[in-house]
């Protein structure tokens, strides 16, 4: 029995949504005595705005978090009405999984795994004020009176800071739409020394699926093969619900235009910064006059709902605009409103005020962790949930942080990228912001994570053993592959001119054939004897896809491999903590200044810093290796409390 | 011919009468909204959020002492209530429901409707446009939301439950809302006073929810089996009466889809239990006791999928055990004073209040009220219009 009292949790997490759900699930799994606290129990997990996990960059952070032992990919399997793998015909570092949820659904299976799982406890009620003494976490106070005490917070409050929704020129306080927004705790972070900014965001209009034409628009259904997130669990087959793809037409364009002055973008009724990657229908056609049409994806909300989500026509124009706006659409003629879109205003955490383990720069034990960080979307907020959540868990237990490397996974390019560099509009990941974006695949996601999750304590060991089996199968598979040869004959052939691609002019190794972009694993099956073939049936779907990646991309693979282990030894060379950067010779002002301010754990991270310019590194790497001579500590040596966990899997292909 | 705003059109060219206005997607709102299609009247559904549209707000125990049966609704709404819905084996008057189950499906109800049509916005206004509705054929009633849009309607149904000024009163401390984090129809309130409507406060205790590792400890309780009152049904659609109801469209590309219920599934044919103890003491809330005329402490699940208890106000300060997940509260509101049996108000043509917003306390009293008023209503509007 725990003899504590009842008020008393090693962890707090504030808030119930995406990045909230997860940090309490992992703090509670890690063995720790964790509270959620919620404004409202009966919206925890609510997808406000996108009915949909995944896709491109996205799709890898959901697939890492569930790699880790996180929850969100293992959720949104069990609520999918749709699935499908993004890009197959591009190559394998863009190949993401995005999922159509049944937003009801994710939520109710959510609930379902918070409440069940032992050592979290659920608290409906809002957070007024941080209890902070010597500069370290003490607990919380509640708006009704209780207080938590907690040897650390997780602040996932999303946008219910001071939170604002507008349209047009109307607007009233509120975290979303009907609820009520945090007003207290702003403050209170504020008086703790955390700096705060303002960001907006918003969401599109739902309407009533009965009322679209589908003749007018392109059917976009989901895979029918056995996709799912998790690798924990068995793919379910189930009935698939489709998307619908239309355009924006000109009169769409001139009606935005004709009404832009009511725009709250441009009559200034909202303040704060919004996502230049989720832009507003007003916004894009501000910013690409030329454009002739934008995609809008009708999206279902649930299966059992007639509402959907109309991606592409984010606004918060008027209402009566976004009639209009709907009604010039192509197959939506007839569409009716069901909610209008809107925009939300609030404030988020400056985070470069946090370490890279999400922790606060200013209080010790206090983390934060989604949108409050100034980024968007569920899978990045889920991300940094995890992170916040293991490493709350790990600053409890006195145990050092986990930080992900950006060679490691994007988790790992989504801290790194906030804490360093910033964030002037809501973030979103994409591939594109990951260095060594071939390593980091959604395939072989277990492969690098699985071992981190299970020193955790967060994947189990027959989790684990399953991840270990795959790779040696893998690995089996990939031998037999090269000693397997195909001869020549009349019959592969025909089988490789009905794949578009030339005959064999000598024996060649199964491997050598799959190398070529035409030949999928199952078409390379077809052209093997019956006994080789058997040997390479009921290989696991990660399994072949990985094999066909790396008999395609080895080569590159290989390259990319090669440049991490050259960075590595200066991006992971630690800076030691007192460093005084005002006394060095040779570096700008400018970075001086940043340095100082943001104080960077490794060289890495420095080079990173807008601002710091690779000669300002040279002269830093140079000065490092002086301390380093002169014996005064520093240098590569790790410190007490640095980011210097063991790295249980190789992070290859 | 003058263009219909595109608020109005639509529903009203396949219903004869409307579109009536409903303001408050609760559980009176969408009880009344069902009750107007079902009698062919179009409606606009108008929730200030609609992520819980028909959620039961106060707790699992639907009262069947003394109040109406659940036999004046229509049955596809009554059909909901049921399948997630326990009877205790001793035979008292009261069910438990699954509370978030109820919601998906009333949800998910109204919107089979093709008579109405649900609109998220959050009313700030009601104004009565000075024409005789339902004789004049034009519109009746403006509702205007906070986003700065204006629904026309030819009457209007206020069924904003505790909104008008709802307050949580939770440790010593008043916050905003007639539901818990939900922002209040205040603007409306102050818009109708203005207007000269009368009002009146009320104050009703909501019970704390209990997250326990087992069962509750509740001393001298005595533990009643809860039996689901439909322990075998399939769909919707199979079981019941439907009262001529129109058949469920099907969205475009949606048919033969079947989407699980969640977690709500697994357990929703086994027994229950609840336990009834004394209660601690007679000034702890004004929530009446399951059984008629005797007050007792009753400690019931509340909902499947989370696990959560809940306990009754009258049991005074929770010492059963667990921790407490939503802490016992009361919310005080202003009511409708004045309104007739038909939630109609005099001085008020074209205006009706059911629900809690006119002093309903339970969920068939507030639903009962809802249908009621779509009668009267219904009757308004023919009896003035002939046809629209």
């Amino acid at each position: 029995m725990d003899v504590r009292g009842e008020n008393c949790y090693d962890v707090v997490v504030v808030g119930g949504g995406h990045a909230g759900c997860e940090a309490a699930l992992a703090a509670a799994r890690m063995g720790l005595r964790t509270a959620l606290v919620t404004l409202n129990i009966d919206k925890i997990a609510l997808m406000p705005c996108n009915p949909a996990v995944g896709g491109v960059g996205k799709g890898q952070l959901t697939r890492e978090i569930d790699a880790l032992g996180g929850e969100q990919g293992r959720n949104t399997d069990r609520a999918f009405i749709q699935i499908k793998m993004l890009n197959t015909s591009k190559g394998p570092a863009v190949r993401a999984l995005r999922a159509q949820a049944d937003k009801r659904l994710y939520e109710d299976w959510m609930k379902a795994t918070l409440f069940r799982t032992p050592g979290l406890y659920i608290l409906q009620g809002e957070a007024a004020a941080l209890d902070v003494s010597r500069e370290t976490i003490q607990g919380l106070r509640l708006v009704d009176g209780r207080r938590l005490s907690a040897r650390a917070v997780v602040l996932a409050t999303g946008t219910f800071l001071r939170g604002k929704v507008v349209v047009g020129d109307r607007a009233y306080a509120a975290g979303r739409v009907g609820e009520l927004p945090a007003t207290e705790l702003s403050a209170s972070l504020e008086a703790a020394g955390i700096e705060l900014g303002r960001f907006q965001s918003a969401t599109p209009p739902r309407i009533d699926g009965r009322t679209i034409d589908p003749s007018k628009m392109q059917l976009q259904p989901g895979d029918s093969g056995d996709l799912c997130f998790s690798h924990w669990e068995k793919p379910r087959r189930r009935s698939q619900v489709p998307c619908y793809l239309t355009y924006t037409s000109p009169r769409t364009h001139e009606v935005v235009a004709r009404n832009l002055h009511l725009s709250p973008l441009k009559s200034g009724s909202v303040s704060g910064r919004g996502p230049r990657y989720c832009p507003s229908i007003d916004r894009k056609i501000i910013n690409f006059p030329e454009r002739e049409r934008h995609p809008v994806f009708v999206e279902p909300e649930g299966g059992r709902t007639y509402e959907m989500y109309l991606q592409g026509l984010t606004t918060s124009l008027p209402v009566f605009v976004q009639e209009e706006i709907i009604r010039t659409t192509p197959g939506l003629e007839r569409a009716r409103l069901v909610r209008p879109g809107y925009a939300v205003e609030y404030d988020y955490i400056v985070p470069q005020g946090l370490t890279l383990a999400l922790e606060s720069k200013a209080v010790r034990g206090l983390f934060s962790a989604g949108q409050v960080n100034g980024t968007s979307g569920y899978e990045e907020a889920a991300a940094q949930g995890l992170m916040g959540g293991i490493n709350a868990a790990l600053y409890v237990k006195g145990e050092p942080p986990l930080i992900l490397r950006r060679d490691q996974a994007y988790i790992g390019v989504l801290i790194d990228d906030l804490v360093t560099k910033g964030v002037d509009e809501p973030y979103r990941m994409f591939t594109s912001r990951a260095e060594y974006r071939l390593i980091l695949r959604h395939d072989n996601a277990a492969e690098r994570l699985a071992g981190i999750g299970h020193a955790l304590g967060l994947i189990s060991e027959e989790q684990l053993a399953q991840v270990q089996e795959n790779q040696t199968r893998m690995e089996e598979a990939a031998e037999l592959l090269t000693s397997l040869s195909v001869r020549p004959s009349e019959e592969t052939a025909a089988v490789l001119a009905a794949l578009g691609t030339t005959p064999l002019s000598e024996a060649q190794s199964a491997a050598q054939i799959l190398r070529r972009p035409q030949v999928s694993f199952d078409d390379l099956l077809a052209l093997l004897e019956p006994v080789d073939r058997d040997k390479l049936a009921d290989l696991p779907r990660e399994v072949v896809e990985q094999l066909a990646v790396r008999a395609q991309y080895d080569g590159y693979i290989q390259r990319q491999l090669a440049e991490i282990k050259r960075h590595q030894a200066t991006e992971s060379r630690r800076i030691p903590e007192g460093i005084d950067y005002h006394t060095l010779e040779g570096i700008t002002i400018e970075a001086k200044d940043k340095l100082s301010r943001l104080r960077p754990a490794t060289l890495g991270q420095a080079s990173r810093i807008a601002g710091v310019s690779p000669a300002d590194i040279s002269v830093l790497l140079l000065h490092l290796h002086r301390l380093e001579r002169a014996g005064e500590g520093g240098g590569g040596m790790p410190e007490s409390g640095a980011p210097d966990r063991p790295i249980p899997t190789t992070s290859g292909a | 011919m003058e263009r219909k705003s595109p608020s109005q059109a639509g529903a009203s060219e396949e219903y004869g009468l409307g579109p009536v206005i409903v303001v408050g997607a609760g559980v009176s709102g969408c009880a009344c909204a069902i009750a107007l299609a079902e009698r062919g009247v179009s409606v606009i559904l108008v929730g200030g959020a609609l992520d819980n549209v028909g959620l039961p707000s106060h707790g699992p125990l639907l009262h069947l002492d003394g109040g109406p049966a659940l036999e004046v609704l229509p049955g596809r709404l009554r059909d909901v209530w049921e399948r997630w819905s326990w009877e205790p084996a001793d035979g008292s008057p009261y069910r438990v429901i699954d509370r978030r189950a109820v919601s998906l499906e009333m949800k998910q109800l109204v919107e089979a409707y093709t008579a109405i049509r649900l609109r998220q916005g959050l009313v700030t206004a009601v104004r009565s446009t000075g024409k005789e509705g339902a004789a004049g054929g034009g519109p009746a009633v403006e509702v205007e939301t906070a986003f700065g849009e204006v629904l026309k309607g030819v009457a209007c149904v206020l069924a904003v439950g505790l909104g008008f000024h709802g307050r949580v009163r939770v440790g010593g401390q008043i916050l905003e809302g007639g539901r818990y984090g939900e922002v209040s129809a205040d603007a409306l309130a102050q818009c109708l006073a203005d207007g000269g409507l009368c009002f009146r406060q009320v104050e009703r205790a909501v019970g704390a929810r209990v997250a326990l590792p087992g069962e509750p400890d509740v001393s001298g309780a005595r533990r009643v089996v809860l039996r689901p009152v439909r322990p075998t049904f399939v769909t919707a659609e199979e079981e019941c009466d439907h009262g001529g109801a129109p058949p469920m469209p099907a969205v475009p590309g949606r048919e033969g889809v079947d989407v699980p219920l969640g977690p709500h599934e697994e357990r929703r044919t086994a027994a229950l239990l609840a336990f009834l103890g004394p209660a601690a003491s007679s000034a702890a809330g004004s929530e009446t006791a399951p059984t008629a005329g005797d007050r007792k402490c009753v400690v019931v699940p509340d909902g499947l999928a989370t696990g959560e208890w809940y306990v009754a106000s009258c049991c005074g300060e929770w010492r059963g055990g667990g921790v407490i997940t939503r802490p016992a509260h009361r919310v005080s509101a202003s009511v409708v004073a004045g309104a007739a049996p038909d939630g109609s108000l005099p001085g008020f043509p074209g205006i009706w209040v059911v629900g809690q917003a006119a002093g309903a306390v339970e969920y068939m009293e507030s639903m009962e009220s809802g249908v009621r008023a779509a009668a009267s209503v219904t009757n308004a509007l023919a009896s003035g219009a002939g046809e629209v």
